[in-house]
């Protein structure tokens, strides 16, 4: 074999790895291998490079573990399918087309579901759901926020590249860049988290659970309620009042919360505590807030299911009309009370967000080269949105929907293509 | 397949036929001429006594794009109270002020419309709109992209940009939006609100860029005339709500300087002061200024009573209008540099001084603007009510005694200060096919919809003639569309997909340049992801183009 390695390059790629959704990426594919070139963080390096093409291990459908041809396979889902009094779609890591199928799939067969996310998105989701709230999205705040405050930690880990494209580092057609922006981190490691260049930081160390509290502080204090604390959560009330200060100061302030951190019973409390100090300090001067996570198709599962089906996630079609119960339809609540009797579990960005181990059968259409603690009933590798397949995914402001590409031909089958097929053979 | 449509009573003011009894041929998607006298006719539907009309067209109803996915998302209460099963030919889904998307194309082609257009896309977000609306079934769709907030076009008009270049801008807008018109929201105000501004009259300077509402509108509408857009400036205007907001709203018909432009949701805009509440209709005046200006339409988006949900770009007023919000939660985004959105859930109640004369001013101006060619029905679907409300509306415009006593039921004083128990105008069938079909088509530059002269898309619907005009235009006895029988006794029989109007105006390429390096210095997204394809209307998004070509137009 003398084949001459082929190699090309790809510009303005879009990355659908976190909730940022970057679109300047540069890769270049050789050998139906890609790497990134300029752009990258550590999650779209892991993300565009974390299988080898091709391998035909990885690519084998498989019935109780035995290799099978796609088509047998998508048959014996279909007739497992058809026969479930309850089927439970879990992980639901997909793009645009892939929650449209899956939320077709789930109204033919009175299925429930549940994105792997949905913990972290309920949190935002019922705090509108209660109260509404006033956001930003990523391109306004690059622009025009002078000051940002951020409630919870973690965020380099899960948005590796905020700063440098929205915040610290990037440039505001209003100048707030060259003035320097005002930083200020709330949370347990706030003084653990490194600090972006061109900004003037502050750090309040807080625990997580606290800042809900911290918020709802600053409102009262907004509003000229005296406080019979002396500290919120380890902040002090002269500090808070200074901090209002600031805040009341900005031209246009950010309050952001990393969602995901916020990983404590009735957390959406907090978020609503967030929301309703943003919409107290609109009366006087502007400021947005931000929710700042997203992965695995959440925001755009989410999106897609709103306008399909009315609700965002965590919906039964059981009853052939969508319902949503966000305690009722949880699906480790729906898993541990014996209720589903079949998992579909969808994960096509992320081999090692597996699905839970189940005693039912289960269908797992997983991003190739997964590897189920249990043999699941039908295995099928599936396509990455993005690497082998177009598609679509949303940004975590919930607005921006950006394109993906498929760059490379790895001959694995789309979610939609799969889900699709199924429909037919019920 | 060839279908004959046998003596029904054909209303098509496009063509200039006032209820004629005539025999109609569809030859597969289309309209045809009378076959030849041996062909075979595959299927006959006899509609003696029958009212036959085009497919409606509703040319502004919010039924795409992010907003309308707030409102669900803020409302889970209201889908919870209307869900609606699948059947084997649908899917579910919840019907309710902002209904699902399958379920908005079910009832649409239920009451017999086959096209909507959403009027408020922002281009940043025209990827969601129209994978919304590729989600809604039967309908073709479009959308008008939203400028005149956005900080492009604001820093061109403030670094003194030529009329050439806002047209290409506006072109090339079209182009990468995929939309068939251009739509602005409370000009500047957007933006304005942005920079802490509450309010901003139409002669007012912007904060920061210093430009008026006034040249924004001028600047606008010009470029559509320019570039040959059928489709006039679709404007919301400045002030929406505010009493006395009827001067804003006569001084922006006359910033487009004899050129076209169509005013929406006037009657959120015809409110003047008088009166012990100081608040009162001012319909004579917006009417009067429309039948005596040629160059001016509007759609009234009038207002129904009961629960609903406002969206709308307009952050500046909905702002300004959350404390109204019931039940009492809200949302307001600032969107990306483009505009924002603004999300408040409103219960029209017709005891209510304010919402009875909401209600009276826009059937007021339905009843004096005289030119039906020049008014359009709706109830900017769901802020003034429903879509699913048009029925009423439409008996309520066509009967006279049916409205007298929908009046006695209003607020007394709002009922009393009314003008509506005196006007006796009953919209005739053929008006309301104008207004309903002919009229959008036209108006939107639709040359193959909104009649039934041969070779038009076989986009058709038949009412049983029914003195009670609510129920003729609530269940229609037949619904065409391509020419697929896909409503019978108005229920949905058959489910197919719409595709996409859009135009495409010649345009310089060369704005490009001045576009990436404003993508690439500021935007946070590529100019060339931002753009969105015709392949990729057609596969990834699933609602393919129908494009209308623009011949451009020198100055009047």
């Amino acid at each position: 074999m003398n084949q001459q390695p082929t190699e090309s390059l790809h510009h303005n790629v879009a990355c659908p790895f976190c909730g940022l959704c970057c679109d300047d990426l540069t890769l270049v594919l050789a050998d139906e291998q890609l790497a990134v070139l300029a752009n990258g963080c550590p999650l779209s390096q892991r993300g565009f490079t974390a299988v080898s093409i091709p391998d035909a291990g990885d690519h084998q459908p498989r019935i109780q573990g035995q290799a099978c041809s796609l088509d047998e396979g998508v048959a014996h889902a279909a007739s497992l399918l058809g026969r479930a009094r309850l089927p439970l779609f879990g992980g639901l890591g997909t793009d645009v087309a892939g929650a449209r199928a899956a939320l077709h799939l789930a109204d033919r067969t009175g299925a429930v579901l549940d994105h792997m996310n949905s913990a972290s998105m309920l949190r935002n989701l019922l705090a509108i759901q209660d109260s509404g709230w006033m956001t930003a999205t990523l391109g306004e705040v690059r622009n025009r926020a002078d000051l940002l405050v951020i409630f919870g930690s973690g965020l380099e880990q899960r948005l590796p590249r905020f700063h440098e494209r929205f915040f610290a580092d990037a440039e505001s057609m209003f100048g707030r860049h060259t003035a320097g922006r005002e930083l200020i981190l709330i949370g347990p490691d706030a003084e653990a988290s490194a600090a972006p260049d061109h900004t003037r930081i502050t750090r309040i160390t807080c625990p997580t659970e606290r800042l809900g509290d911290v918020a709802m502080a600053l409102r009262a204090l907004l509003r000229g309620h005296s406080l019979q604390a002396e500290d919120v959560g380890g902040v002090g009330i002269d500090r808070l009042r200074e901090l209002l200060t600031r805040l009341g100061a900005a031209h246009y302030g950010v309050i952001a919360w990393v969602t995901a951190a916020l990983d404590f019973p009735h957390a959406e409390l907090a978020v609503q505590a967030f929301c309703e100090l943003v919409k107290a300090l609109n009366a006087s001067t502007r400021c947005s807030g931000l929710p700042l996570g997203g992965d695995n198709g959440d925001y755009t599962f989410s999106q897609v299911a709103t306008w399909q089906a009315g609700f965002p996630t965590r919906i039964s079609l059981a009853n052939g009309c969508p319902h949503f119960d966000p305690v009722q339809y949880h699906a480790a609540q729906l898993l541990r009370d014996k209720e589903a009797d079949l998992v579909l579990w969808i994960s096509a960005f992320d081999a090692q967000r597996m699905p839970p181990s189940v005693s039912i059968p289960a269908i797992v259409l997983g991003r190739a080269g997964m590897q189920c603690e249990n043999v699941p009933e039908v295995f099928i590798p599936v396509a990455t949105p993005g690497l082998d397949h177009a598609g679509h995914v949303y940004r975590c402001d919930s607005v921006v929907s950006l394109p993906l590409r498929g760059l490379r031909r790895s001959g694995l089958p789309a979610v939609a293509t799969v889900l699709n097929a199924i429909i037919e053979g019920l | 397949m060839l279908i004959k449509l046998t003596a029904g009573t054909v209303y098509d003011p496009a063509n200039g036929i006032d209820g004629e009894v005539r025999d109609l041929y569809i030859h597969d998607d289309r309209i045809a001429d009378t076959p030849a006298a041996d062909a075979t006719i595959d299927a006959e539907y006899d509609l003696r006594g029958s009212v036959v009309m085009a497919g409606a067209i509703d040319l502004h109803t919010h039924i795409g794009g992010g907003k309308v996915n707030v409102a669900r998302t803020l409302m889970p209460e209201l889908c919870r109270q209307a869900p609606v099963e699948h059947t084997a030919m649908t899917r579910s889904g919840c019907s309710h002020a902002t209904p699902s998307t399958f379920l908005t194309g079910y009832r649409y082609a239920e009451m017999g419309y086959t096209a909507a257009f959403e009027p408020a896309v922002l281009p940043v977000n025209a990827r969601q709109a129209h994978m919304e609306m590729a989600d809604t079934p039967i309908l073709d769709t479009g959308g008008y992209a939203m400028l005149g907030n956005d900080d492009f076009l604001l820093r061109l008009l403030a670094e003194g940009a030529e009329q050439g270049v806002i047209n290409d801008y506006v072109a090339w807008t079209l182009h990468a939006t995929q939309c068939i018109g251009i739509k602005v929201v409370n000009p500047g105000g957007i933006n304005a609100f942005k920079f802490n501004a509450r309010k901003l009259d139409i002669d007012e300077p912007s904060p920061y860029y210093e430009i008026t509402p006034r040249q924004i509108v001028q600047r606008l509408s010009r470029a559509l005339y320019d570039l040959g857009v059928p489709h006039p400036l679709h404007v919301h205007a400045s002030n929406l709500g505010v009493p006395g907001n009827y001067r804003t709203t006569l001084e922006t018909m006359r910033a487009a300087e004899g050129l076209p432009l169509h005013l929406t949701h006037i009657q959120f805009h015809s409110y003047g002061t008088e009166g012990e509440r100081k608040f009162s209709s001012a319909a004579a005046e917006i009417a009067e200024a429309i039948n005596s200006s040629p160059n001016i339409s509007a759609d009234i988006g009038q207002v129904m009573f009961g629960q609903t949900v406002t969206v709308s770009g307009d952050t500046m007023r909905q702002y300004a209008n959350h404390g109204y919000a019931q039940p009492n939660k809200w949302v307001c985004m600032d969107i990306e540099c483009d505009a924002g959105c603004g999300v408040v859930p409103f219960r029209y109640r017709d005891r209510n001084f304010v919402n009875a004369m909401q209600w009276a001013i826009g059937l007021e101006i339905f009843l004096m603007v005289d030119d039906p060619w020049r008014v359009f029905l709706t109830t900017d679907h769901p802020n003034g009510a429903p879509f699913t409300s048009y029925p009423h509306l439409i008996r309520l415009l066509m009967d006279r005694s049916f409205r007298e006593s929908m009046l006695e039921q209003i607020h007394p004083e709002a009922a009393a200060c009314s003008r509506l128990s005196g006007l006796t105008r009953e919209y005739s069938l053929y008006e309301m096919a104008i207004m309903t079909r002919a009229g959008p088509a036209r108006i939107l530059g639709l040359k193959d919809c909104g009649h039934l002269a041969a070779g038009a898309f076989a986009d058709i619907t038949v009412y049983r003639d029914d003195a009670n005009r609510e129920r003729m235009f609530e269940r229609p006895a037949y619904v065409f569309k391509n020419g697929k029988l896909v409503v019978r006794d108005g229920e949905i029989c058959a489910v197919t997909r719409g595709g996409t109007h859009t135009v495409c105006p010649e345009f310089d390429r060369g704005i490009e340049h001045s576009l990436k390096a404003y993508f690439d210095r500021y935007r946070g997204i590529q100019m060339e992801n931002f753009k969105i394809s015709r392949d990729e209307m057609a596969e990834g998004i699933g609602s393919p183009v129908m494009s209308t070509t623009c011949a451009p137009r020198a100055a009047p």
